[in-house]
């Protein structure tokens, strides 16, 4: 039988034409095997590798955005307290209480732990405030309030007869006015108000807390009032 | 002429056969398409071997990456990502050498168009005949497991949430909040929602906020907000204190001090700084929100209407609320090692109240969510007794059973596979044995008697005569 050879133009062997060879075997042979599965494993490579860098870069955020996402708040929540202040959010308040149902946070002023509003306008005022040292004594403080209540002083001698209140776990001097409120700076005074204080002395620092409003108001808002005192604690929050 | 065994090149007509497919092929790769080339190269067993290669180098650097800097860090960055940057430690730490790969999301999504091209492919490329189709079944079907299998991954990744939920005993709650996930809410409380209208927060997701470094500001608004809000310096791990003389940083006689991030993600308490700009003109206000927080910052406006806005850990709802009745904490006699933790709780539903009880090994299911006891503690009263509360790990995966399923049918169509291998094997064992046993006599030669060796089968036959056949 005879069989044909098909040559190259370089005397190479090649296949025959009807066996649909697009392009003659390259000059010097063919390549070998091992060869091709490596240019294929390369060429997957760096398809892979193009894939990758190709991958849509992070554009950046634009500076204005629009808040599109919602969360139905569960009738299960507990209500957030409304006013904290900043030392109060971070935990470094040095004391921690319940606003009373009704009552409203402010502030917080100067000189002042802890500032309350209640009434219907807001008239009445209750806050926790604190002195170093015994803030300049009982006798002292108690004519100032009185002197704020239109009220004459009382002598070293009439504290003895007065009430006292638990606060932070110990007796706390009670005082309850009632007058013309004229509150330190004001250039006129209330009628018909009424105070209750309280004055926890110490050897580092004085309790000072006060209620004052209408005394009609006073009265009513009293219960919460000494809820309020109940829910006081001090407390150390180890930071500067 | 009659072909001559002996005149036949076996080796030469392999050669000439085999060089003459290549030619065939390469003539066949000539002519197709591009879109054909770029499927021949992504179903093929090269792409895969070059995608495993890479995830293993990609697991490799990130489980060592993870001791350092922590499981969820590491997971973000290597295996959530399309692409990232390792850098390579040099030496004693004297030298980074950054190195660019493509990260594990981007790889197991190659991998997926990968192996179903290649399914596909192989699938439409086989005889289609019934025994064809048998012999392939089982390999088809552990095939298919395992994208499934790689589905089950994708949809985990887009759409698990997991989380915690704590409660004391009396407790109740229905939702959990996330370990890692933070947003900024912002809420009104005043006036409260209109009867019929359910109360709700906006929510910013940290995705939108956590790019924003020292002095950078991103400015949020919506329509039914009065107010505009600019959050800007993003502090990952920080604690509050009482601001010194002169800080950069002080917002209402408190700064945020940074800190280092901690191993454990769910650690770090962050810090935004947060400006809200009335749309009326009124003063904006300025403040720290912090991630450690006991209550939210508030927004009092001009018009009586009071927000808050705070920084916090996303949170999801429940369909369904638990209460914890009682925690019981056992330990085993005279140790402090735990023998069990068991939660009694009551699932509340719109069905009624349901006796229910967590512990170890024995979740609550419901509704698609898993609800596990993951920890407990205590806190201490004021009266110096102790208050118990117990921690339980919710989970939601629309997946959750998916893994499971692709395991139990990759076996079952390996199984099948073997079997179908096995009997084709020993079919075909079989009929060679016969073949070989009834070999056919020669003319006249009689049959063969068992006791005779039997005859040369390696000789070749005798060679016709001359001319015949020509």
């Amino acid at each position: 039988m005879n069989t044909t050879h098909h040559l190259n133009h370089t005397g190479c062997e090649t296949a025959p034409p009807h066996m649909g060879a697009a392009r003659p075997a390259p000059v010097g042979g063919r390549r070998r095997p091992q060869a091709a599965r490596s240019l294929t494993v390369a060429r997957a490579a760096l398809a892979l590798a193009g894939l990758a860098l190709l991958a849509p870069a992070c554009s950046d955020p634009p500076d204005r955005v629009m808040i599109e996402e919602t969360r139905t708040i569960s009738p299960r929540e507990p209500q957030p307290k409304i006013n904290a202040y900043d030392g109060e959010r971070f935990g470094l308040h040095p004391m921690s209480w319940t606003v009373p149902q009704g009552w409203r946070q402010v502030g917080p002023a100067p000189m002042r732990f802890v500032d309350m509003r209640f009434g219907p306008e807001g008239e009445g005022e209750a806050f926790v405030s604190a002195l170093t040292g015994d803030g300049g004594g009982l006798l002292a403080n108690v004519n100032r309030w009185r002197a704020e209540m239109d009220q004459e002083p009382i002598q070293e001698a009439d504290l003895e007869g007065m009430g006292t209140m638990n606060f932070l776990g110990g007796p706390a001097l009670l005082v309850e006015l009632e007058g013309d409120y004229r509150p330190v700076g004001a250039t006129s005074a209330r009628e018909n108000h009424r105070l209750v204080g309280l004055i926890q002395p110490s050897t580092e620092l004085t309790f000072f807390v006060k209620m004052t409003g209408p005394a009609d108001l006073v009265e009513q808002e009293r219960e919460r009032f000494e809820q309020f005192l109940r829910s006081v604690r001090v407390r150390s929050t180890g930071q500067s | 002429m009659t072909m001559e065994p002996k005149d036949v090149n076996l080796a030469g007509a392999g050669e000439s056969v085999g060089r003459e497919m290549r030619q065939l092929k390469r003539g066949r790769r000539a002519d197709k398409s591009l879109a054909a080339k770029v499927l021949d190269v992504m179903s093929s067993y090269a792409v895969a071997i070059v995608i495993l290669f890479l995830l293993m180098i990609v697991t490799f650097f990130g489980t060592l990456e993870q001791v350092e800097h922590g499981l969820y860090d590491t997971q973000r960055k290597y295996f959530d990502s399309v692409w990232l940057v390792h850098e390579l430690k040099i030496g004693p730490g004297w030298m980074v050498l950054p190195i660019p790969m493509p990260g594990a999301y981007l790889l197991m999504g190659l991998l997926f168009v990968n192996m179903s091209l290649g399914l596909a492919r192989r699938m439409f490329k086989q005889p289609r005949t019934v025994g064809a189709f048998v012999s392939r079944s089982g390999l088809i079907i552990a095939h298919g497991s395992i994208l499934f299998m790689l589905v089950a991954g994708f949809v985990s990744y887009h759409f698990k949430t997991e989380g915690n939920m704590a409660l004391f005993e009396g407790q109740v709650s229905d939702q959990y909040q996330s370990y890692h996930n933070r947003v900024v809410e912002v809420r009104q409380v005043h006036p409260q929602p209109a009867e019929g209208e359910e109360p709700f927060a906006w929510v910013i997701d940290q995705e939108w906020f956590e790019d924003l470094g020292r002095g950078q500001n991103r400015t949020f608004h919506h329509p039914d907000l009065p107010f505009e809000l600019q959050l800007g310096d993003y502090v990952r791990n920080s604690m509050p204190a009482r601001a010194e003389q002169g800080s950069s940083r002080a917002l209402g006689g408190f700064e945020i001090r940074e800190r280092p991030l901690e191993t454990e993600s769910e650690r770090n308490l962050d810090a935004l700084r947060v400006r809200a700009v009335p749309h009326d003109g009124g003063q904006s206000v300025e403040h720290w929100v912090w991630g450690g927080s006991i209550h939210p910052l508030t927004l009092n406006l001009a018009d009586g209407s009071v927000y808050t806005l705070e920084l916090t850990r996303r949170r999801w709802q429940l369909p369904f609320s638990v209460r914890l009745d009682e925690f019981i904490h056992g330990r085993h006699p005279g140790t402090n090692i735990a023998r069990e933790f068991i939660s009694h709780v009551t699932q509340i539903d719109a069905t009624g109240e349901h006796a229910r009880i967590i512990q170890m090994n024995e979740p609550l299911r419901d509704s698609g969510f898993v609800l596990y006891q993951a920890s407990f503690g205590s806190e201490q009263l004021a009266s110096g007794t102790e208050r118990p509360y117990s921690v339980f790990a919710v989970v939601r995966n629309p997946s959750d059973q998916w893994p499971l399923w692709a395991c139990i049918a990759v076996a079952v169509g390996l199984l099948m596979h073997f079997c179908v291998r096995l009997w084709l094997h020993l079919a075909k064992s079989m009929k060679g044995h016969g073949r070989r046993g009834g070999r056919r006599p020669k003319a006249g030669a009689g049959p063969v008697r068992s006791d005779e060796p039997a005859p040369d089968q390696s000789a070749s036959p005798e060679p016709a005569t001359a001319g015949a056949g020509r």
